[in-house]
């Protein structure tokens, strides 16, 4: 089970206890002639407090921010405008703060390929300041722990991609730090691998109070997990909220999702393509919003119109947090494929 | 603000303690995470390092002819090339390499400073070339020519390979990608190579090129290592060793400040 409903930490007195993140009309626009050419921003006007102890999930397409809006929190980018406080310290006048604190996981780790998994874990935690000996034991049980045993005496560039991001999030875990950053941390995954991860966050979390901020596409998984979340389109934030509160928004609509027999996508589009509340997702693959009042006729409609026969298959769900991106941005996030770090491609 | 204190975590001891991290301590990590690179392909390197020096020590002995004074300049002139440039040029490519696919960003997030990643490259780099410059000054002594390594040797060589590769670390970091860091460490190379007595003595250069060398590292650090390899110490050589102190200090203060590690 790796579901988790704890509140966030607050103070003796109720009231919300300070941020860890504030973050106050950040706006990042990349000068001119590097790379994307371009002056529109690629953040606008974010406005954001993280509060100690939560799981922040950060959520929204290629091109929507994200990843420079996390870069612009470890300082990896200067904001054009705006500031950030960390723990209330400026993190432009006092990038210490980061360094201190703040553990981050890119999304594609590109540091330490000649070291060992153990190597790289141990150097990490030695280097933020964990003793020899408890760095050293730190290496051992994280690769133990986290099943990387094989993996202990190879050069991290020589492990799977699964294996090599699981030892840098172990790195990134090193060190207990108060704040984790971690995008994409179930990316080229398998299903076992990505349990195990997001196992590992919760206990991070609750066992060392950790504040997590997560940069996921994999929203149906992180959903069990995530606390609030932000969701960031074109540069901005479009919804920020619990995650319980944003579902609400929707709990008057459900889903009916269609998985369509590939004779079939003429039919669907012809069915469903000017229908505002239908959305393609894949080729044969629709989901339709009905209103909850009187869903029974609307679902038993379109059915009919596509014809049981032409499906694969098809369900029926309230509002998911991924229902809850679409309509706030127009287009899903599950099937898109990310490339927003990759330093051979642009920057955002 | 409720912070996450000592007290909530069950494993304080596991904690990472980042005043605890000296830079003595976090130079050598860095140190060893640099030997690491070439942990995998050190025959290589190794062969490269000794088969380089030693074609150029035969061609350059050639190019000399019996004139021993013009082949110990040639030859000092080879190590020099070997220790200094060589470590700038593979500076600059390793920034360069660490800024295009991110890895200045892990370093960047970690309590270290730049002067010691600067650092820390520079000397991986002399540790690879060392041998072989030794060897060059062992195998020119069965020619006739009489190099000496004593302690000032030591000295001199991280005090003058420093300021040039700092050099190469602003070009790696600043520089687009990694072709143009290339180009711009080669020209730079050639710059300071010809703009002083390095391989040609100074009363054979133009008048222009030795007025422009006496604002350049590279031949203070050549003239140096020279007095070093020729154990001849005078007033220019401690006026060589004090400028080259300069220029590591002017080195430092420019990594500190003006090195951005960030790309935005």
């Amino acid at each position: 089970m790796i579901s988790t409903n704890h509140e966030p930490i607050n103070s003796p007195a109720g009231r919300p206890a300070q941020a860890v993140y504030h973050i106050e009309r950040l706006t990042k626009i990349y000068a001119k002639g590097r790379a994307l050419q371009t002056t529109k921003p690629a953040n606008q006007d974010i406005d954001l407090d993280i509060r100690p102890g939560e799981i922040f999930g950060l959520l929204g397409s290629n091109g929507a921010g994200k990843s420079t809006l996390i870069r612009q929190m470890v300082n990896l980018v200067a904001p054009t405008s705006g500031k950030i406080l960390l723990m209330g310290q400026d993190i432009a006048r006092y990038p210490g703060a980061v360094t201190r604190n703040v553990a981050y996981m890119p999304q594609k780790p590109h540091a330490l390929l000649d070291l060992t998994a153990e190597e790289a874990i141990y150097y990490t935690g030695h280097m933020r300041g964990l003793s020899r000996p408890a760095a050293r034991h730190e290496a051992r049980r994280l690769v133990e722990e986290w099943g990387l045993k094989d993996a202990r005496k190879k050069a991290v560039r020589h492990l799977s991609g699964g294996q090599h991001r699981l030892v840098s999030l172990a790195a990134t875990l090193t060190g207990n730090l108060p704040v984790l950053i971690l995008d994409e941390p179930t990316n080229e995954l398998d299903p076992a691998f990505r349990k195990q991860v997001w196992e590992q966050i919760v206990q991070v979390n609750q066992r060392q109070g950790a504040t997590i901020i997560l940069v996921t596409h994999n929203v149906q998984e992180a959903e069990r997990v995530i606390q609030r979340v932000a969701v960031m389109s074109d540069a901005r934030i479009v919804g920020l909220g619990r995650v319980s509160e944003l579902k609400a928004q929707m709990e008057q609509e459900v889903s009916l999702e269609l998985f369509l027999r590939p004779d079939a996508a003429a039919t669907a589009e012809a069915v469903l393509g000017n229908r505002p509340e239908a959305q393609r997702l894949q080729p044969y693959h629709w989901s339709v919003r009905v209103e909850r009042a009187g869903g029974e006729e609307a679902i038993h409609r379109i059915l009919s119109l596509v014809k049981l026969e032409r499906l694969e298959d098809f369900r029926v769900h309230t509002a998911s947090l991924e229902d809850v991106y679409m309509r706030l941005t127009g287009h899903t996030i599950s099937n898109e494929e990310s490339g927003e770090d990759n330093p051979l491609n642009g920057k955002r | 603000m409720q912070a996450i204190t000592e007290t909530d975590r069950p494993d304080d001891q596991y904690r990472a303690d980042p005043a605890s991290l000296s830079p003595a301590r976090a130079f050598w990590d860095l140190l060893l995470i640099q030997l690491a690179n070439w942990r995998w392909s050190w025959p290589a390197t190794l062969i490269n390092g000794l088969l380089v020096p030693l074609t150029a020590l035969f061609f350059l002995r050639a190019a000399a002819g019996d004139n021993l004074a013009s082949a110990e300049f040639l030859v000092s002139g080879n190590i020099i090339i070997s220790l200094i440039f060589t470590t700038m040029y593979g500076t600059s490519a390793r920034f360069s390499f660490m800024r295009t696919f991110g890895v200045l960003d892990y370093y960047a997030t970690l309590p270290v400073s730049k002067i010691l990643l600067v650092l820390a490259v520079n000397t991986g780099f002399l540790i690879l070339t060392l041998p072989s410059s030794l060897l060059t000054i062992l195998i020119a002594q069965l020619f006739g020519l009489h190099f000496q390594v004593n302690p000032f040797f030591f000295l001199i060589v991280p005090l003058a390979s420093f300021s040039l590769s700092a050099v190469g670390a602003f070009v790696g970091v600043a520089a687009p990608n990694f072709d143009t860091a290339n180009t711009i460490t080669g020209i730079l190379q050639f710059l300071f190579m010809g703009c002083g007595p390095i391989l040609i003595p100074a009363e054979r250069l133009p008048d222009f090129l030795n007025i422009i060398g006496h604002v350049l590292p590279s031949t203070y650090a050549a003239d140096a290592l020279r007095h070093s390899l020729t154990a001849s110490y005078d007033l220019t050589f401690l006026l060589d060793l004090a400028f080259l102190v300069v220029f590591d200090f002017l080195a430092m203060f420019f990594v500190a400040r003006r090195m951005e590690w960030r790309r935005g």
